[in-house]
């Protein structure tokens, strides 16, 4: 038994063996058939040329789309059929008619519908191409503001002059690149993209802002201020169009101003520039004074403030090399005479006075050219030589006074501050004297006046104005100190006028005190005084 | 009697770890991607003839290939994509793949699955390919857009990124009606609807999911498959989905290992195998339950999963099967490789009397 069931179980082992040995070989057999089959197959594939490809449908993202624009259609296609239903419907009963029909004709027209209909789907294919590209458009907008966000404003412009390619009919693109080109103050281009941006949109108060900042930006401040006020009747709260109004206001008339006085500014002719030469190669001559006459100017107040005003805007650059010039003169002039040869001929034993000169003459060559300004500075030069020598005093106190030493002034205690070199360090300075008149008088007084200008800068603070206004009334009347010069060259720092034109009553009361005592002390001719009185907008 | 046999017909041994194979369509030729030990790429070309397969064809590339696929191409071009070390995605025409005639910086890290639907006349719609990779992003591509993928799919910002270990397509049974599906490293699997633009189910399965396959791209979703660490596997039935409680599903212990993945025959949508991380082949056979569709106390749809039987098994090496491709062509042919450098091309019988 059990052998005779191992032998059968041998006996179905072999044959299953013997089975799939044979399904093996069949399979083999198979494949082998197959593979020269399939290699047929390939080599006609790889020669034959690419079959027309069936229609494709479109790139994704735009998928959804066409179903709705297919959905869209065929209302219009399926009543066309109706009608042509109408027309062909033949009675079942009309034989004739049957016998007439010409079903080739039928079957050709069937056709040409199936080709419309393809053209058809063609278009809408078109349609959805735009469609795709808008969708391209806005995601380069999207990169755009990106890279605007992180102030890379040049990529911004890239992205977006992207989209408009794709997308020419979209007001945002345009409107953005014009943001973008403002901050790069590339106001031509950016006003070029606003009026693209509005001629698409018109409505679109943004394009009209940024094409407002433009217009600011190229100086076109009519147009500008035409721009904003747009801006007004399409949103009448909008808060940005009114100040960018105001702010046009303002540099119109300041425009206003400047042109007035142009025509007499066209100054160059005749007019010896400045000349900086480093100390080593200056002229080892003494220097001599130079007077210059006013000829032809008129004492037109207004004007000469606006003159001063387009000047010195104009010379800033020169007016800091003649402050730095300033600077390293006054360093080589009160250094000891052993250090440096060259400068022997200028530190002569009686020095102070004649370097004195020597500045004044200095500053007068090198602003000469350059600036009305500097007409004001010899006058004042002038008059400083006319008067007593009590003003040369207090003229001389700063320059004769070596830096941190405290030789300046005998009388009064020893200073802690020394006299101001920069705007910064009388800012500064002022801080800490603020409240203690007695040791700003100290440190005023010690101030050359000519050097108001450059210590003051760009602004002068109207409490800073007036602080000193107080010390000049205070003090200096009271030690008998000339304020003649002090009050002349106040007058003539940058925005003087603006900041006097805002003082109220009572300050303007210390003002005509002051020139009040001026006048009764004789420091000044009348005229000048008066002259005063109009700068400083006291009647 | 009539149990499959699993055969090892022919064995070749190349100088580099191979990581994909897959057959040239309509040919007796197939493609193996893989890398150098020096870190370039290889692609090799290898034709059957009467018992074995020769070289026919031998590329080096800069970056190593980890996968590729043929799905969007047409019949006639058959042009293969790739996805490789470098986050890159080409595709080659294999008759001159000097240069690639599409090349587009994919993902920020290696491309570790890339699949392609719309060609080879399978699926209907546009021919596009997605890539996963282990930025945690899914893509998909379109060979007629250049640079941009057609749509991204990536955790939002602030969202932990997932290695994405596995992508394919599904549900593309007519031009519109298309899905995407992937696996990441911590088990969850992603079900995106591309039509809709939207994730359509997701679903963890504890283990990381290391490949996934539906039984057909060009089917409205019939079944899938996963495979995942810890020597699992699951295949959920997704003709339905229940509001709550998503695709049903029958999960199967199998190969003592990681399941690399599994590969459908392409003849026979029951019949899948899988790839073992000892070494192992196993051959599954699905079966439907009597009723696929039941309804539950709120009268929603519920799926009824299917069991699985193991039909045959076969230790090919010691190492991990990387891959495995049958041949769309001829019945019971197919093509795997695993670590050991080796590419195998098996043979399995009577499977058409499953």
């Amino acid at each position: 038994m059990c052998a005779s069931i191992s032998e059968e179980k041998m006996l179905t082992l072999q044959k299953q063996m013997r089975e799939s040995q044979a399904d093996l070989g069949d399979f083999l057999h198979d494949m082998d058939k197959w593979e020269t089959e399939v290699k047929k197959k390939d080599e006609v594939l790889k020669k034959g040329k690419p079959t027309e490809q069936t229609k494709l449908p479109p790139v994704r993202n735009s998928l959804d789309k066409k179903k709705r624009k297919k959905k869209g259609k065929p209302p219009g296609s399926g009543e066309d059929e109706k009608k042509r239903k109408e027309k062909k419907k033949l009675s079942g009963y009309d034989f004739r008619a049957w016998d007439k029909l010409d079903y080739d004709k039928l079957c050709e027209e069937a056709d040409d519908e199936k080709q419309s209909a393809e053209s058809s789907e063609y278009e809408t294919d078109e349609e959805w191409e735009v469609e795709r590209k808008e969708q391209q458009a806005l995601l380069e907008k999207d990169r755009g503001n990106e890279f605007f966000k992180k102030e890379d404003y040049a990529n911004a412009i890239e992205a977006y002059s992207r989209g408009m390619a794709l997308d020419a009919c979209n007001p945002l693109l345009p409107a953005n690149r014009a943001m973008a080109l403002l901050k790069q103050d590339k106001f031509a281009a950016a006003e070029a993209d606003c009026l693209t941006a509005l001629t698409l949109d018109p409505l679109y108060t943004k394009a009209h802002l940024r094409l407002g900042s433009a217009r600011f930006g190229l100086r076109k401040y009519t147009q500008a201020k035409e721009t904003f006020e747009k801006v007004l009747l399409l949103e009448p709260q909008n808060k940005k169009a009114k100040l960018e109004i105001e702010k046009i206001e303002k540099e119109i008339l300041k425009e206003k101003m400047v042109s007035q006085v142009q025509p007499v500014t066209c100054p160059d002719a005749g007019l010896v520039m400045p000349i900086s030469k480093p100390p080593h190669e200056r002229s080892k001559k003494r220097m001599r004074r130079i007077h210059i006459e006013e000829v032809g100017l008129e004492e037109d107040l207004e004007r000469q403030s606006a003159i001063h005003k387009v000047k010195e805007e104009q010379s800033d650059v020169k007016k800091t090399i003649t402050a730095r010039d300033d600077v390293m003169f006054e360093k080589f002039t009160s250094s000891s005479p052993s250090s440096i040869n060259e400068q022997s001929s200028f530190t002569k034993p009686e020095s102070t006075s004649s370097d004195k000169d020597n500045k004044k003459v200095m500053i007068e060559e090198l602003t000469n050219g350059t600036s009305e300004l500097s007409l004001n500075l010899s006058e004042k030069v002038k008059k400083e030589k006319g008067t007593s020598s009590k003003s040369q005093k207090t003229a001389d106190s700063p320059s004769g006074s070596p830096r941190g030493s405290d030789g300046g002034s005998e009388s009064v205690s020893p200073r802690s501050l020394q006299t101001p070199q920069t705007s910064f360090q009388f800012q500064s300075d002022y801080k800490s004297l603020k409240n203690d008149l007695e040791k700003f008088y100290d440190y005023v007084k010690a101030i050359d006046p000519s050097n108001y200008l450059k210590l003051f800068g760009e602004a002068l603070d109207a409490e800073i104005l007036l602080k000193m206004l107080i010390v000049f009334q205070q003090y200096f009347l009271r030690d008998g100190i000339m304020v003649y010069p002090h009050l002349c060259q106040l007058s003539g720092v940058k925005r003087f006028d603006m900041t006097v034109m805002f003082f109220s009553r009572k300050e303007q009361q210390v003002i005509k005190d002051l020139l009040d005592t001026v006048k009764k002390e004789g420091h000044a001719s009348d005229a000048d005084v008066e002259k005063l009185r109009k700068k400083y907008q006291v009647s | 009697m009539d149990k499959p046999q699993i055969i090892a017909h022919i064995q070749k041994s190349v100088n580099f770890t191979l990581f994909d194979a897959k057959w040239i369509p309509s040919s007796a030729k197939f493609v193996v991607l893989g890398n150098h030990a020096r870190g370039t790429g290889a692609i090799q070309i290898y034709e059957v003839s009467h018992g074995d397969a020769t070289i026919v064809k031998e590329v080096e590339k800069s970056k190593g290939f980890k996968c590729g696929t043929f799905g969007a191409s047409s019949l006639q071009q058959r042009y293969l994509a790739t996805g490789d070390f470098d986050g890159k995605m080409h595709i080659w025409n294999l008759e001159q793949p000097e240069l690639p005639i599409y090349s587009v910086k994919a993902h920020k890290e290696i491309v570790n699955a890339i699949d392609g639907v719309g060609g080879l006349g399978i699926g209907e719609g546009a021919p596009e390919i997605v890539t996963g990779s282990r930025d945690g992003a899914v893509k998909v591509w379109d060979p007629r857009q250049k640079n941009e993928p057609v749509a991204t799919m990536e955790p939002g910002e602030g969202q932990d990124k997932r290695d994405c270990w596995t992508v394919v397509f599904g549900h593309a049974y007519n031009q519109a009606d298309r899905c995407v599906c992937a696996g990441y490293d911590n088990g969850d699997i992603k079900l995106f609807d591309l039509r809709n633009m939207q994730l359509r189910w997701e679903n963890n399965v504890k283990n990381g999911v290391c490949g996934l396959e539906f039984d057909r791209k060009d089917i409205s979703m019939n079944k899938l498959v996963a495979t995942t660490l810890e020597s699992k596997f699951h295949v959920f039935d997704m003709r339905t989905q229940h509001p709550t409680k998503g695709f049903a599903s029958v999960s199967e212990k199998a190969h003592k290992s990681t399941v690399w993945g599994a590969r459908h025959l392409p003849q026979n949508r029951d019949i899948f195998m899988t790839l073992g991380g000892n070494g192992s082949l196993f051959l599954w056979k699905y079966s439907y339950p009597h009723q696929r569709v039941e309804k539950d106390s709120e009268g929603n749809e519920r799926g009824v999963p299917g069991t699985v039987n193991l039909a045959q098994n076969i230790t090919m090496t010691t190492q991990p099967i990387s891959s495995l491709d049958w041949s769309p062509d001829k019945e019971g042919l197919c093509v795997c490789t695993s670590f050991d450098q080796t590419l195998r091309v098996l043979v399995v019988t009577k499977l058409n009397r499953m």
